[in-house]
C-alpha cells in the first residue's frame, strides 16, 4: 500500500520511496527513508496535504507525493519499545578542551596566533534556535520566529567580549543537498569561505533528524562543535542524553545548552574557540558500517573516495563529502570535480554494484547509511522524552485551529479580529489621541510664531510644509505598531506554519504552494521583508510568482492613505472601508495569480513539504524588540524621507518658475510639472495636479501621499475630490506601484527587467481597477 | 529678518541637512527591519 492510503492514527514502515530528482532527495534528507516508521496524524481541512509523525517530529506532505511512497502497515502489537540508553560510564573524551585530550595527542598542530580572526558558521536545521543562539553569542537583537525559514539571509557579528571573532548565522537547512536557495547559500559558505569552525546547533527534542545534517557537516572536515539546544525542554519531559558517549561516537565536542535560557552558552563559546584556535577537526568521518548489509555502501564509499581523491583535492572539496555527493549524483559537485569519462564510468559501475547488493537506489542507500548510524547513536545515548507538554498543548490547539471544519472559519475569525482591533479599536483609538496631541502642538507653535512676528515664508514652510507633512504621517504610528504587534504574535506562536499547511490546497488552485502564504502574510506588514522571505521557496517559478503577488497584500505604509481618505469622505465607516480595501487587494491578487498561472507561469507549484513546529508562547522581549524596530524605522522615515519630501513639495508649490512666492499654487512649479501627467489620470477622476503630485511622491514612500496632500490642500482635500473620486483614489493607491524600497528588493531578487515590468504592470492594473470603480459608481449616479 | 527668523531658519536647514545625510548614509541599507540583501553586511554575498 502507499502512504496516501494509510488511515489517520495508523502506523506503518516505509518500504520504498518513489519519485525523482531534488524533491526525492529532499524527502530522503527529511528522514523519509525505507525502514522509517510513520504515523498519519491528520489531513488538512481541504483534504490535502497530510500531517505525519516521523522520527519524532511533524511533517506535512501532499497526497500526490504520499502516493509515491510505499509502506507496510504495522499492527497494534508492533508498538515501539522504549529504547533506553545503555548505561556506560565513559569518561568525558575531552574534545574541544585542553588537558587530557591534548596530552594524549602531542601531534596536534600549534594553535593559530591570536591575531588570526576566528570565524564560525552557525549551521542547523530550520527552527532549531539558531538565531536565538546567534543573539546570545553576539548580544544582537536579530528577529526570531516560530516557523521554518525565518532567517533567509546570512548575518554576521563578533562573539560578545571576544573581539577577534565572527559568527555567521546561516539560513536553516536540513541537509547539504542543494534543494532550496538557502541550502545553496549555507553549503557555499562552508565550502568557499572556509570558516575556522562550525557551530552546529542540534534540537535535542528532535535529535534524529537534526543529526542527519551533523553527519554531513562532519564530512566537510572543518573543526566543529555540536550545540545540543533545548536541553531544558528535553529533560523537563523525562528525556536525557549521555553527552560523553555521544561525543565519543561523533568525534566532535558536544555541549548541552539552552539558548533561550542562556545556559551552557559560555561553555559552548570556550569549546568553539578551542577547536578553531587548535584547528581540531572531527575525530572520525567514516560512519559506514562494513558489517551493515554486507558492507555494500561502505565499500562503495571508500572505493569512490580513492577514485576521486585527487580531483577532490584539486577542487578544494573534502574527499569524504565529495564521495558521498558523487554517489547521491549531486550535479554541482560532479561539475566541480571535473572527472574524466573513464572515471565517471567507473563511478557508475561501483554505484550500480552497490545498488544491486544493497537493494536500494544510490540516494536512499546513502540516506539509509546515515540514519542507521544515527539510530545507533540515539540507541546508545538518548533516552527519549515522553510526549512534551508543548506537543500535547499543540495537539489540543490544532484540533480547533487546523480541524477539518474549524480551520478556515478560525483563520477568517482571527484575521478579522486582528484587523478590527487594529483599525477599529486599539490602533484607531490611539491614533485619535496622537492626532489630537499633534494638532494641539501645531496650533501652539503656530500661535507662538504669529505672536513673535516670524517671517511669512518661514512660517508657511514650518506650518504648511514641515508640521503638516510630518505631523500627518506621525499620527499613524499607533495603527502600524498595532498591526505589526498582531502579525508578530501570529508568527511567533507558530500559527503561520499551520496556515501554510491548511491553505496549500486552496493556493494550489491559483498556482501557488502553501509555503507562499508566509511571504504573503508578511506583505501585510512590509513588502521588502516579504520579498526577501520568498527565498525559502524551493522553486524559482513559485518564488517569482509569489514576489509578483506580494504588492497586492496592502502594506502598513498604505494605511495612512486609507485612514486619511476614509475619515474625510466616509466618516463613521472607516473600519469597513479599510477592511474592504484589504479584501479587494487579496481578491485582485487571486485574480492576477490565475492570470499568471494561465499565461506567464504555466505549470504546477512544487510539492509542499514543511515541518510544523509546536505552538509556543511568543516571548515578550522578542515581540517588544520587533515593535521597537518597526516604530524606530517608521519614525526615522518620518523625520528623514517624509521631512525632505514635505519641504520639497512645499517649495515647489509655493514658488513659480521665477522663484517668486505665489499666492495661488495653480501658478507654482509643481502645478506646471504635475499638469503634464494629469491627462493620464483624468479618466479615473484623479486629474487634479495636486493628486497627481501626491501619487508620484508615494513612489518614494507611501506615507508621503498623505503628507503631500496635507501640504498641498492645507487640510481641505474635500474641495478637490468627490466621494467617488476618493474611492477611485483609494483603489488606485491600493494597487499602483510599490514604493522604491520594495522595487529595489524585487530588482535584487529577480533583476531589473522584472522590477520595471512590475512597476508598469501594477500601474496598469491600478488604473484599470480605478476606472472600473469610476464607471460603476457613475452608473449608480455617483459623481 | 529678526533673530527668531534666523534661529528658525538655521534649525530648518540643520534638520533638512541631517535628514539628507541620514538618507545618503543609509542608501541601499536594510529597511523595515528586514535585511535587503544589499547592505554592507551582505552585499554581493548572496
Amino acid at each position: 500500500m502507499t502512504l496516501k492510503e494509510l488511515q489517520i492514527g495508523k502506523k506503518a514502515v516505509i518500504t520504498e520511496v518513489g519519485g525523482e530528482g531534488a524533491l526525492r532527495q529532499h524527502f530522503l534528507d527529511m528522514g523519509v527513508i525505507p525502514g522509517a516508521e510513520v504515523k498519519v496524524v491528520k489531513y488538512a481541512p481541504l483534504g490535502d496535504p497530510m500531517e505525519l509523525q516521523l522520527h519524532g517530529y511533524s511533517l506535512s506532505l501532499r497526497l500526490a507525493d504520499a502516493a509515491e511512497i510505499t509502506v507496510a502497515e504495522l499492527s497494534k502489537e508492533d508498538t515501539e519499545a522504549q529504547e533506553k540508553p545503555r548505561k556506560k560510564k565513559r569518561e568525558h573524551p575531552g574534545l574541544g578542551e585542553g588537558g587530557r585530550f591534548h596530552e594524549a595527542h602531542p601531534e596536534k598542530p600549534e594553535p593559530l596566533p591570536d591575531s588570526v580572526k576566528l570565524t564560525f558558521a552557525l549551521v542547523g536545521n530550520q527552527n532549531s534556535g539558531k538565531t536565538t543562539l546567534f543573539n546570545r553569542l553576539t548580544g544582537s537583537n536579530q528577529h526570531v520566529g516560530n516557523f521554518p525559514g525565518v532567517t533567509v539571509d546570512r548575518k554576521d557579528g563578533p562573539i560578545k567580549d571576544h573581539p577577534n571573532t565572527r559568527v555567521t548565522d546561516l539560513p536553516g537547512i536540513y541537509s547539504m543537498s542543494p534543494y532550496t536557495a538557502e541550502e545553496v547559500v549555507s553549503r557555499s559558505f562552508v565550502l568557499d569561505e572556509k570558516p575556522r569552525g562550525i557551530i552546529n546547533i542540534v534540537d535535542a527534542t528532535n535529535i534524529e533528524r537534526n543529526l542527519y545534517l551533523t553527519m554531513q557537516l562532519i564530512e566537510m572536515d572543518v573543526p566543529m562543535v555540536v550545540a545540543l539546544n533545548m536541553m531544558d525542554e528535553l529533560t523537563a519531559n523525562g528525556g536525557s542524553v549521555d553527552i560523553n558517549e555521544m561525543e565519543a561516537m561523533l568525534g566532535v565536542p558536544v555541549v548541552p545548552i539552552s539558548a533561550a535560557k542562556n545556559s551552557g552558552v559560555d561553555e559552548l563559546i570556550d569549546h568553539a574557540e578551542h577547536i578553531a584556535r587548535y584547528q581540531e577537526r572531527p575525530e572520525r568521518q567514516d560512519f559506514c558500517d562494513e558489517k551493515n548489509c554486507g558492507g555494500a555502501v561502505h565499500r562503495c564509499l571508500h572505493g569512490i573516495a580513492c577514485l576521486i581523491e585527487d580531483h577532490a583535492k584539486r577542487a578544494g572539496l573534502p574527499v569524504r563529502f565529495a564521495a558521498s555527493k558523487v554517489i547521491e549524483g549531486d550535479e554541482l559537485v560532479m561539475k566541480q570535480l571535473c572527472l574524466e569519462q573513464n572515471e565517471i564510468d567507473a563511478v557508475d559501475h561501483i554505484v550500480a554494484q552497490m545498488e544491486k547488493e544493497r537493494g536500494l537506489d544510490r540516494s536512499a542507500a546513502i540516506a539509509d547509511m546515515r540514519f542507521a548510524f544515527i539510530h545507533k547513536v540515539c540507541t546508545e545515548t538518548v533516552k527519549r522524552p515522553h510526549e512534551s507538554k508543548e506537543h500535547i498543548r499543540s495537539r489540543k490547539i490544532d484540533k480547533v485551529l487546523t480541524g477539518r471544519f474549524t480551520a478556515i472559519p478560525a483563520f477568517i475569525a482571527i484575521m478579522a479580529l486582528v484587523f478590527w482591533l487594529t483599525f477599529g479599536v486599539i490602533g484607531a483609538g490611539l491614533q485619535g489621541l496622537l492626532e489630537a496631541g499633534i494638532d494641539k502642538l501645531i496650533a501652539l507653535a503656530d500661535g507662538a510664531m504669529k505672536r513673535a512676528g516670524v517671517n511669512e515664508v518661514i512660517h508657511s514652510l514650518l506650518v504648511k510644509g514641515i508640521f503638516a507633512g510630518v505631523g500627518s504621517v506621525l499620527s499613524f504610528l499607533p495603527i502600524i505598531v498595532t498591526l505589526f504587534f498582531f502579525l508578530s504574535l501570529l508568527e511567533d506562536s507558530g500559527y503561520i506554519a499551520r496556515v501554510a499547511f491548511f491553505m496549500d490546497k486552496a493556493l494550489r488552485k491559483i498556482g501557488l504552494s502553501g509555503r507562499s502564504i508566509v511571504p504573503l502574510l508578511i506583505g501585510f506588514g512590509c513588502t521588502v521583508p516579504a520579498v526577501m522571505s520568498t527565498r525559502t521557496l524551493p522553486s524559482e517559478r513559485d518564488r517569482k510568482m509569489t514576489i509578483l503577488l506580494t504588492p497586492f497584500m496592502s502594506c502598513t505604509a498604505k494605511l495612512p492613505i486609507y485612514a486619511f481618505f476614509a475619515a474625510a469622505f466616509f466618516p463613521g465607516k472607516s473600519a469597513v472601508i479599510l477592511i474592504g480595501l484589504y479584501l479587494l487587494g487579496i481578491l485582485s491578487g487571486i485574480f492576477v495569480a490565475c492570470v499568471y498561472k494561465a499565461t506567464v507561469f504555466k505549470g504546477e507549484a512544487v510539492p509542499f513539504v514543511m515541518e510544523l513546529p509546536n505552538y509556543r508562547m511568543p516571548a515578550a522581549k522578542n515581540v517588544g524588540q520587533l515593535l521597537w524596530d518597526k516604530a524606530k524605522d517608521f519614525l526615522q522615515r518620518a523625520f528623514s524621507v517624509i521631512l525632505i519630501a514635505s519641504v520639497v513639495i512645499w517649495f515647489l508649490q509655493s514658488f513659480d518658475m521665477n522663484l517668486h512666492m505665489v499666492d495661488d499654487s495653480e501658478k507654482s512649479i509643481l502645478a506646471a510639472a504635475a499638469g503634464l501627467l494629469s491627462p493620464l489620470l483624468a479618466p479615473i477622476g484623479l486629474g487634479d495636479w495636486r493628486i497627481v503630485t501626491s501619487l508620484i511622491s508615494g513612489f518614494m514612500a507611501k506615507e508621503s501621499v498623505v503628507s503631500t496632500l496635507e501640504v498641498l490642500f492645507s487640510g481641505d482635500v474635500g474641495s478637490a475630490l468627490t466621494t467617488l473620486g476618493a474611492a477611485c483614489l483609494l483603489v488606485f493607491s491600493l494597487l499602483y506601484t510599490p514604493c522604491v524600497a520594495a522595487i529595489a528588493a524585487v530588482k535584487r531578487e529577480l533583476g531589473e527587467k522584472w522590477a520595471l515590468t512590475l512597476v508598469v504592470w501594477q500601474c496598469v492594473i491600478a488604473w484599470g481597477a480605478a476606472l472600473a470603480v469610476r464607471l460603476i459608481g457613475m452608473a449608480f449616479g455617483g459623481m | 529678518m529678526t533673530i527668531v527668523d534666523i534661529v528658525l531658519l538655521v534649525m530648518i536647514i540643520s534638520a533638512v541637512a541631517g535628514a539628507a545625510v541620514h538618507c545618503f548614509r543609509n542608501r541601499g541599507k536594510c529597511s523595515c527591519s528586514g535585511c535587503c540583501g544589499d547592505c554592507s553586511q551582505c552585499h554581493g554575498k548572496i
